[in-house]
């Protein structure tokens, strides 16, 4: 995650949470979160358009898994 | 494995981790943790990758390349995890690492700690009879409220067998020994017919433990009741629960030798140190240097004694909620100390009893220290949560990009629900704006991104 173009960190495991008080400014401030996603949901898609390298996720679209920001992202203070 | 490697002083305890039948390309951060923190919490100190396979691509694979577990040439059954560079999570598996090696250090530190035994009279354990605790949060690497739930091949429900139902009733006693901070593991035959009393304290390979549970047992061997009997004249602290068994599992004389086996047992039962436990255990007749302050029912822990008395204690929360533990440490007790596995930071105790705000699945180490004081420098102030901070402003509209997609003045969702994104297994790329007028230069300020 980055504010006004700093990186704040990053977060693997739960709390998604991130101290950003060093990067913030009075106004208006810029927000980037990068979110790596797993593949499975992906390659069921390649499976449902009949790719065969992905055979073994045929039929699984009820198997998606959760993905990206669902949030909500809210600004604490402390 | 874990009771029986600290039966055996095995001090090392290797799993193959982070491995379940038809959960490929699930696998992240956060589930290895999960996945690990349980088999710490079990005695783990050893966790081995299922797979880290080189990438190999003859042509027959997408552009990830050949998975040992996922295979379109195989596609009734798959398994998690072929962890190598071609995984999305590859680039950020050295900071996972650095929290399982953190974890696996600590908890190479001196021998297991053990107040109970709870006999076990089958020879094998398999992962269905975990699936007839109520209270377990991880079974077929089920990752519930987040993952679907999935059965096909290699998958089966638990049979109502007469062993899931022992342990039906076994994890009943479990779980009430685990929110009290009791630890426990389980002993077969072979080792409890090694048992010395010594101090009063059952001992087998010079480990020591308090009490020797028998639970709802529907037989026992005989030599076993034998010598447990004999123990129990000598003063063995043993707990009764439920019916006392009335066989014994032989064919050979089985009308006498159940006759002789139920007759010992009863005999066990009847020795002072016996107790024939109807409700509660009297777990606090338990000797515990560290001891919960109160009843908890989010936590699995296990704990390491040194020489000098010294305990480390790995405390888990299993729940999806915050959580607070707190322990109270007796005297012995020099100095104490919270080590955070995820960033390395220590952070030194006052007084006697110790508090731990955990987050949810979070976990945490607890040094205390009999003797030694660290070195000051070794040590870091708490760390600061988000979690008692105040809501400020919620950020409701975002760029999100994925691939060639971009969905501008979005809302945020669950990329399942949109058409757009819910085959996309891309960075998504999320941009915002947000207006903060005159921040309070003594305040901390933080980003909660919420579900993620």
């Amino acid at each position: 995650m980055t504010i006004n173009g700093q990186s704040a960190g990053k977060r693997l495991f739960v709390p998604y949470q991130l101290d950003i008080s060093k990067f913030i400014r009075s106004g208006e401030n810029r927000i980037d979160v990068r979110i790596t996603t797993t593949r499975r949901n992906g390659f069921v898609g390649e499976a449902a358009k009949g790719n065969p390298h992905y055979n073994q996720f045929k039929g699984q679209e009820n198997t998606l898994v959760p993905s990206g920001l669902v949030g909500p992202v809210v600004i604490k203070k402390i | 494995m874990t009771s029986g490697a600290h039966l055996n002083n095995r001090p090392v305890i290797t799993q193959e981790s982070f491995v379940s039948i038809l959960r490929a390309e699930m696998t992240t951060p956060q589930k290895i943790k999960m996945w690990a923190d349980k088999s710490l919490a079990c005695g783990i100190n050893q966790l081995i990758y299922h797979g880290t396979p080189y990438r190999y691509n003859p042509g027959e694979y997408g552009p990830e390349g050949w998975n040992t577990w996922s295979s379109p040439f195989v596609p009734y059954v798959n398994f998690s995890t072929g962890m190598n560079e071609s995984d999305p999570f590859w680039k950020d598996l050295k900071t996972v690492n650095q929290y399982l090696a953190r974890c696996q250090y600590a908890l190479r530190a001196g021998k297991p700690q053990t107040d109970a035994l709870i006999y076990v009279p089958f020879v094998d354990f398999t992962e269905d009879q975990l699936a007839v605790n109520p209270e377990e949060i991880l079974y077929r690497g089920y990752y519930k409220a987040v993952e679907p739930d999935i059965w096909g091949f290699g998958t089966f429900a638990s049979p109502d067998t007469p062993i899931n139902r022992w342990y039906k009733k076994l994890w009943a006693v479990v779980n009430a020994l685990e929110a009290n901070g009791i630890s426990w593991e389980f002993v077969n035959d072979e080792s409890l017919q090694k048992a010395k009393l010594t101090n009063a304290h059952l001992s087998i390979e010079g480990n020591p433990y308090q009490t020797l549970i028998l639970a709802n047992l529907p037989y026992i061997n005989l030599a076993t009741a034998k010598h447990i009997t004999a123990l129990s004249k000598g003063g063995l602290r043993l707990w009764t629960i439920g019916e006392l068994p009335r066989k014994q599992p032989s064919y050979l004389d089985y009308a006498t030798n159940d006759r002789l086996a139920s007759q010992l047992i009863a005999e066990a039962s009847r020795q002072k140190n016996s107790r024939a436990v109807t409700g509660e255990m009297p777990l606090n007749t338990l000797a515990q240097p560290v001891r919960f302050a109160q009843r908890v029912a989010f936590s699995r822990q296990i704990t390491r004694e040194m020489t000098d008395g010294s305990q480390v204690k790995f405390l888990w929360n299993k729940s999806d909620q915050w959580q607070t533990i707190a322990l109270n440490l007796d005297n012995r007790f020099q100095n104490s100390y919270w080590l955070n596995p995820e960033n390395g930071h220590v952070e030194q105790n006052t007084g006697r009893t110790v508090r731990y705000r955990l987050p949810p699945y979070g976990s945490v180490i607890l040094y205390a220290s009999a003797k030694r004081a660290l070195a000051p420098a070794l040590l870091s102030s708490p760390d600061l949560s988000a979690e008692q901070a105040q809501p400020v402003l919620t950020i409701e509209n975002w760029t999100i990009k994925a691939g060639e997609v971009t969905l501008p003045n979005h809302p945020l969702v669950d990329w399942r629900t949109n058409d757009q994104l819910k085959h996309k297994s891309d960075e998504g790329i999320y941009t915002a704006s947000f207006r903060l007028e005159n921040p309070v230069p003594a305040a901390r300020y933080f980003v909660d991104l919420g579900k993620v």
